[in-house]
Formats: C-alpha cells, sequence, structure tokens
C-alpha cells in the first residue's frame, strides 16, 4: 500500500513558517505602501487640453498666480482663469499658434474651456482657499513648486491625515501673508521667531473637529 | 504512448541539499522585492485618474464650482444670474465710486477714497499683481508682452496719462483701452481706486526725480 504521506511532507512545518512570516509581511507592506494615498493620488498628472505651462508662465515670466487665480484670497475655490484672461495676452503675443486654437475657439465661441482638474478632494470635504491663503499658508505647501512644473502635478497626497498634521500644529506651516504666493520663498533660520510673531499678529485655531471640514 | 517512469535517483548529500534549499529561499525574496518596481513607486506621474481604493462618497451627483452639466442647456453647472439681480449689499449707489464719473458724467478729478498709507500698500499689492507684467515695475510699459512680444505698451509718464482725470484711468482698467483688454473681472472697484493711487505716486517719484535732476540728465 501506497503511503498517504509522500516525503515531502516533511518540509510541510519550514515552508509553512516561511509562508506564514512572508505572505502577511508583503501583505502589509503592500496595503502600507500602494493603499496610500501617497501612491494613489500623488503623481497625477493630467493631459490638459491645451499644453500650459506654469513654468513658462509662472518661473519665467514671474506671473503671481492671482493674475489668473483672481479669486482665491476672497472666496473657497481658487478659480481656473476665463478664457478671456489667456487672451489678455495671447490677442497679441502667438496669435498663430497652433496649440493656442483650442483657446481661441473658446473666446470666440463663449464656450468655456474643459481644463482637468488636478487636485480634487472628496466632495465631502469643505476646502475654503481665503481661509488658508490668509492665515499665511503658501501656496507651494500644498501645491508644489508650481513653478517648475511644466504640467501640473499632485505633489500632496491631500488626505484627511495630511490635512490634520498641519491643522494640529500649523505653526511651522505658516509665512508672511505677503509671501504666501511666492514660490521661492524659504523659511528663516529662526523659525520659532517667525511663527511666534506670526501668532501674535494674526492668531489661527484650525480646527480639528469633524465638522470643521465635513458638513 | 506510455512515460517511462521516472528513475530513482539516489538521494544527494545532505550539503547540496540544504544550499539548494538556501538558494530556493534566496530566490523567493530576490522576487518579492521586485514587485514594486514592476509597477511604480510612489510619487511617479501618470495621466491617469487616481483609483480610490474606497470611493466612499468622494464623487457625490452634485455640481460643483466651475464644473460641467448634463442638465442645462449651456453645459455649465453655475447659472447666471438673472439679469438686473442685486446682491445684497451690492446697489451701486455711489456712481463715482463705481464707474469713475460723476453725476454730470464728466471724468472725477481724483480718486473718491482717501489715500492712506494702507491705500496705497493695498495698490502696491494689485498693480504688482495686474499691471506690472505689461507695464513693468516702473511704469514705463516695458513689461514681458514688450520683451517676449515686441507689443507696444503705454507708459504711465506720458503727457498724455499724467493729465488723465484718475476716473479716466479708472475706466481704463474698467473697461479698457486699445490693446488693453478689460481687468474688469479680476479687479474690483475699491483695488482699481488703489492701484490709481499707486499709479499716481510713480508719476509724482518720476517728476519729483526729474525736477531735481541737473539739466540734461533724466
Amino acid at each position: 500500500m501506497a503511503q498517504i504521506f509522500p516525503p515531502w511532507w516533511n518540509k510541510l512545518p519550514i515552508v509553512a513558517a516561511i509562508a506564514g512570516i512572508i505572505g502577511p509581511t508583503l501583505a502589509i507592506a503592500g496595503v502600507w505602501y500602494f493603499f496610500s494615498p501617497w501612491y494613489t493620488d500623488v503623481g497625477y498628472r493630467p493631459v490638459q487640453p491645451v499644453p500650459y505651462s506654469h513654468k513658462l508662465h509662472v518661473g519665467e515670466l514671474g506671473l503671481d498666480c492671482r493674475y489668473c487665480h483672481a479669486s482665491v484670497e476672497i472666496s473657497n475655490v481658487a478659480n481656473l482663469p476665463p478664457t478671456q484672461t489667456c487672451m489678455n495676452c495671447h490677442q497679441a503675443v502667438k496669435r498663430d499658434s497652433a496649440l493656442l486654437a483650442p483657446i481661441r475657439d473658446s473666446a470666440q465661441s463663449g464656450r468655456p474651456m474643459r481644463w482637468i482638474r488636478v487636485h480634487n478632494l472628496p466632495d465631502y470635504a469643505y476646502f475654503t482657499h481665503r481661509m488658508h491663503v490668509t492665515a499665511g499658508i503658501g501656496c507651494v505647501t500644498c501645491h508644489g513648486r508650481i513653478d517648475e512644473m511644466e504640467t501640473v502635478t499632485q505633489m500632496t497626497p491631500l488626505s484627511m491625515s495630511w490635512c490634520l498634521d498641519c491643522h494640529r500644529n500649523p505653526g511651522p506651516h505658516r509665512r508672511p501673508v505677503s509671501e504666501v504666493t511666492n514660490m521661492k520663498w524659504t523659511a528663516p533660520r529662526d523659525v520659532q521667531a517667525l511663527t511666534a510673531q506670526l501668532d501674535r499678529e494674526r492668531p489661527v485655531n484650525p480646527p480639528t473637529d469633524c465638522s470643521g471640514c465635513h458638513r | 504512448m506510455i512515460a517511462p517512469p521516472p528513475l530513482k535517483l539516489p538521494p544527494p548529500p545532505r550539503l547540496r541539499r540544504t544550499r539548494r534549499r538556501a538558494s530556493r529561499v534566496l530566490g523567493v525574496i530576490v522576487l518579492t522585492s521586485f514587485i514594486p518596481l514592476a509597477g511604480c513607486a510612489r510619487g511617479c506621474t501618470s495621466s491617469r485618474p487616481p483609483i480610490h481604493l474606497n470611493p466612499s462618497m468622494d464623487d457625490q451627483p452634485k455640481a460643483l464650482p466651475q464644473t460641467a452639466s448634463t442638465f442645462f442647456y449651456d453645459g455649465a453647472s453655475m447659472r447666471q444670474p438673472v439679469p438686473g439681480t442685486v446682491a445684497i449689499g451690492g446697489l451701486k449707489e455711489d456712481v463715482a465710486f463705481f464707474t469713475g464719473k460723476g453725476a454730470d458724467g464728466q471724468f472725477v478729478a481724483t480718486i473718491p477714497v482717501t489715500a492712506d498709507e494702507a491705500l496705497l500698500e493695498r495698490g502696491r499689492q494689485r498693480y504688482v499683481i495686474y499691471c506690472q507684467p505689461c507695464h513693468d515695475a516702473r511704469g514705463d510699459g516695458k513689461g514681458i508682452l514688450f520683451q517676449r512680444g515686441s507689443v507696444p505698451t503705454a507708459t504711465f509718464h506720458q503727457e498724455k496719462i499724467l493729465k488723465y482725470p484718475d476716473g479716466q484711468i479708472f475706466d481704463v482698467i474698467t473697461n479698457g483701452v486699445g490693446l488693453m483688454p478689460a481687468y474688469r473681472w479680476p479687479i474690483p472697484p475699491a483695488d482699481r481706486w488703489a492701484i490709481i493711487a499707486y499709479v499716481r505716486g510713480l508719476q509724482r517719484d518720476r517728476q519729483a526725480r526729474a525736477a531735481s535732476a541737473p539739466a540734461g540728465v533724466k
């Protein structure tokens, strides 16, 4: 009669032990690494209908963020500019560029450009740009070095834990309000002195309760 | 055809077997460590929209600012107010403040707000954002539009503009003139007056310098 357990069953304990350690470790590591918004969301770089370069317009030409995103200080929304804003210059500069044809069409027909949204919060999170820029949170803090981007890319996870990291301790992330749109601003050596000064001039109390962001 | 039964080999020496097992384990570790590399590391760029593993209610069927709508005939989710709608506090009674023209239809000569430090500072900020790209920091009209596109831009230090009443500059910012488009949308009326106060300061500085400079030097 043949043996019920062939000889290779002798390896079972060691194989099970290795699989029992490696398997869960890989699973946990995989979830930690791949399920995080640092993996799923950071790096999103949609192809826009017109390859508008922030690197050129902001980095080289030195346009202020608010030249186009004018409502950022007074509204929840940092607006995308109307086509007219493009045409302010492009009625005279690069008038015949093929890349700008959609802009010209939009200006002529009045139909808005269909830009693709890059930074997209969940619809149950109510973010307000006005509160953040007037409290001295720089554009670069959340959006990264836009002035070096040929195509805008999401640089931060925009996740709840990431928001709360700053809401629980906003001090080191603040800067003078006059430097909010400055892409090249760096914190002074004595950050604590600046933080103390900003807290005196304009104390902030960012909400950390649910209803602060979720209505 | 029936395959011949596998040849029974004598078991290899113990040392060789452990070595082979060790190399097999090593191979598994090496192979699994390549799994992340096969996909894409954190922060690598992609033009595909992010996949949310728990979509929850991240995307709700509601109208968000500046989004498209399949419901309204013009395809926009944001609606225009009915013509003639006046927002609370938005009744533009002060004609001079909102149009730059007095009751007689003439441009007002001076800005209808008090020009103090705060107004000038606000004017400087807004000037840097909206005017400097074309008119340059000193108001000479040598901004990027001139540098990159050779598009002539007016200098503020010309006789014509020096003589403009303040209300006329307000009208130019509001409605545009010549190549200059209207800046009604990004610059609210109070900021337009602040900019005018700042531009007047630029002009005064230039004239004071010209007056104090020796003849022939500008």
